[in-house]
């Protein structure tokens, strides 16, 4: 982000829905979407159960087609493309965390978060980005581990290495912490908010919590297949249109842990203060000028 | 996997079993005779009366040392002199046929010796009197329980020892029982005990050579003889195969050895035993189609075998193949990894049903005696073959795999 002021659209949904049909009913799931997200923005999306989420979430990450409507995509229109370049795009612009991990079992750590580059047709390197990755996020002594010797906080993380190691443009997570304890949610969370900051990747998040939503700079509601709401959160309100992401530095293993243990650490000191209510553990630094 | 094993191992161990039948069979059908040329003299005339063929006393030794020489085609040559005569041993007689044969007569008809042994070089070199009792001669001189081998039998009148009993050659196509015979070495014969090989099986003054050329002068009655002369030329082709070859080839060097002029009639015959090599050939092809059926059978089950193991790992992986599409996975990368899964399954029960198929068959010939024959090509064969079974029947799982909606593969549970 050059220009902070001109902010520039990455996803681009125009009036989109989508219909499943289940026999002969209906079902509605996106009754005419319209959303524009910009390049480096935290987005979050909240909605009950059936809400059209996880629908909308689909068509962001190109896994599914709009029945009706259009999603421009880093400029592209997606319907254009056929089955390769759909692959492309999701295997290098785009990196998912799911609510389940989804890891391949029976594979180590590392070979996970190798194989978009595999799919990518890297050849070079791959080991040594893949282990990049996994020190980055503090997982270098489990890279040999498969996901079952992992606990879920871990296989999240070793997710998250994975949607990375392609340096994808957008990081969609759908539900990240919903299997996850409130402490390892918290991690995730941190780190998902940490990667948004210090790399500048754009991140669409569902969740369920208003907690971990308050954490982006902006909190979606869907109900019914519509938006019914789109405000930016409480801190970045405060921040205002000027504020400015921290320039991408590359990460150092235990300075990124180190800062994020001290920062979780202290909702749980201060729990249930206002400020942790409102606006997250991370609101104090975010907020705060450093 | 275990499809493809138990076919691949059902594979070779039928095709080893069926191809030691199938040599087995073709052993006893060219121990008929499938590569063998039978030679006759040709006819006389007397008088305008023409006997048959053989009745001639036209082909000699020397014309066999002419076909081993010239004729590419020929394995080997032996010549027989026969002649029906009576034998007696103590109070028993019987009257069979005498054959004077050289050394390589036996091999060339396949015939063994169940006792004793055969007639050598050095037998014929030396004359010696020994000889070969057929099976239905000992039954008739010796009865059941006597030892024939060093007893002395009359032949002709003259007392040979027994050095070996043959094999029961059974009858032949036509119905003539082979076992009523004796053979003797071709030396012996032609000097001791038959004569010379003349057109009938008894020389007398109308049928000998003589009478047709008149008696040379004969001042101490010495009985004429003619040396050299044969009833019969056994001609052993290369193979069955090229049985037609050594019959050309025999027939030009005989007209020229025989100084037939072109457009006369030989006076030779060469025939085939043709009968025999059509019954040779239609059951080796019989055999042929019957493995080639057990083993395309047993492949196709274990090609059906993977079939299923891949439409369940297909299920079983969905979601996996969803994380895949979701990290960047083209379909055909999707295809690409079942195929290859599928060749691999099913190298693997190759090569395990290999090594089992080649332990049962070798189980089968130690247990039930039978003949086995383990050919490497067939098992690189089964092994090309399970790959390319692994391939085909695995593009149907992959393909499946491949079309599957990311989103659904996805939620799949």
């Amino acid at each position: 982000m050059s220009d902070p002021k001109a902010p520039e659209p990455i996803l681009c949904v125009r009036d989109a829905t989508k219909v499943y049909h289940l026999g002969d009913t209906e079902v509605h799931a996106l009754r005419g979407v319209t959303l524009t997200i910009n390049r480096g923005e935290f987005v979050a999306i909240m909605g009950a159960s059936g809400s059209g989420k996880s629908t909308l979430m689909n068509i962001l990450g190109c896994l599914d087609r709009p029945s009706s409507g259009e999603y421009l995509l880093e400029g592209i229109d997606v319907a254009q493309l056929d089955e390769p370049a759909l692959a492309r795009i999701r295997g290098r612009r785009i990196g998912f965390v799911f609510q389940t991990f989804n890891l391949l079992p029976r594979t180590s750590a590392l070979e996970n978060v190798e194989l978009p580059l595999f799919y990518a047709a890297q050849i070079e390197g791959n080991i040594a980005r893949a282990r990049d990755m996994l020190n980055m996020l503090g997982l270098a002594d489990r890279e040999r581990n498969q996901p079952n010797q992992l606990s879920g906080g871990q296989q999240q993380r070793v997710a998250i290495a994975r949607a990375l190691v392609n340096d994808p443009a957008i990081v969609l997570a759908d539900e990240p912490t919903g299997n996850l304890d409130s402490q390892n949610a918290l991690d995730i969370m941190a780190t998902i908010r940490a990667l948004n900051l210090e790399r500048g990747v754009t991140v669409v998040l569902v969740t369920h919590e208003r907690d971990l939503a308050e954490l982006a700079d902006r909190i979606i509601t869907l109900r019914d297949g519509r938006i019914i709401s789109d405000s930016p959160t409480a801190h970045s309100a405060g921040r205002g249109a000027t504020r400015t992401l921290p320039a991408v530095q590359p990460y150092r293993e235990r300075r990124f842990v180190s800062r994020f243990d001290s920062l979780l650490a202290k909702p749980a000191q201060s729990a249930g203060s206002r400020c942790s209510r409102h606006c997250g553990p991370l609101a104090e630094t975010s907020c705060a000028p450093d | 996997m275990l499809g493809m094993f138990i076919g691949v191992a059902a594979l070779i161990a039928m095709v080893a079993v069926g191809e030691g039948a199938r040599a087995a069979v073709e052993a006893q059908v060219q121990s008929l005779g499938t590569d063998l040329l039978v030679v006759l003299p040709g006819t006389t005339r007397v008088n305008g009366v023409r006997a048959g063929n053989g009745s001639a006393a036209s082909l000699r030794v020397k014309d066999v040392g002419g076909i081993l020489e010239e004729d590419g085609a020929v394995a080997d040559v032996s010549y027989v002199n026969r002649q029906n005569t009576q034998a007696v041993n103590g109070n028993q007689n019987w009257s069979t046929s005498v054959q004077g044969i050289s050394p390589s007569y036996l091999s060339i008809r396949r015939w063994p010796v169940v006792a004793g042994r055969t007639l050598n070089d050095q037998d014929d070199h030396d004359g010696a009197v020994v000889c070969l009792l057929g099976q239905t001669v000992l039954a008739n001189l010796f009865g059941e329980f006597a030892d024939p081998l060093g007893a002395t039998v009359l032949v002709k009148n003259v007392p040979m020892t027994v050095v070996g009993v043959l094999a029961a050659k059974g009858h032949s196509a036509s119905g003539q029982d082979q076992d009523d015979v004796i053979f003797i070495p071709f030396t012996t014969s032609q000097e001791r005990i038959l004569g010379v090989a003349t057109p009938s099986s008894a020389q007398t003054l109308s049928n000998n050579v003589f009478a047709t050329i008149g008696p040379p002068p004969n001042p101490f009655g010495v009985v004429p003889k003619l040396e050299g002369f044969v009833n019969t030329i056994f001609v052993q082709a290369r193979s069955p195969a090229l049985v037609k070859t050594a019959l050309d080839q025999v027939t030009k060097t005989l007209e020229k050895t025989h100084r037939i002029l072109p457009g006369k009639p030989d006076d030779f015959v060469v025939r085939d035993l043709t009968e025999i090599a059509e019954v040779a050939e239609q059951s080796s092809k019989a055999m042929e189609l019957l493995l080639a059926a057990i083993a395309s059978i047993s492949l196709v089950v274990g090609g059906i075998g993977i079939m299923n193991i891949l439409l369940v790992s297909v299920t079983e992986r969905t979601r996996e193949i969803g994380i895949r599409m979701a990290t960047g996975a083209r379909r055909l990368h999707v295809l690409a990894q079942f195929l290859v899964e599928a060749m691999l399954l099913a190298l693997m029960g190759g090569v395990a049903g290999i090594a089992a198929g080649v332990v049962a068959s070798l189980l089968i010939s130690h247990l039930a005696g039978w003949p086995i024959l383990l050919e490497l090509n067939v098992m690189i064969l089964a092994f090309a073959f399970s790959g390319a079974v692994g391939v085909f029947f695995g593009f149907y799982p992959a393909r499946q795999a491949s079309r599957l909606n990311p989103i659904d593969a996805l939620r799949y549970e």
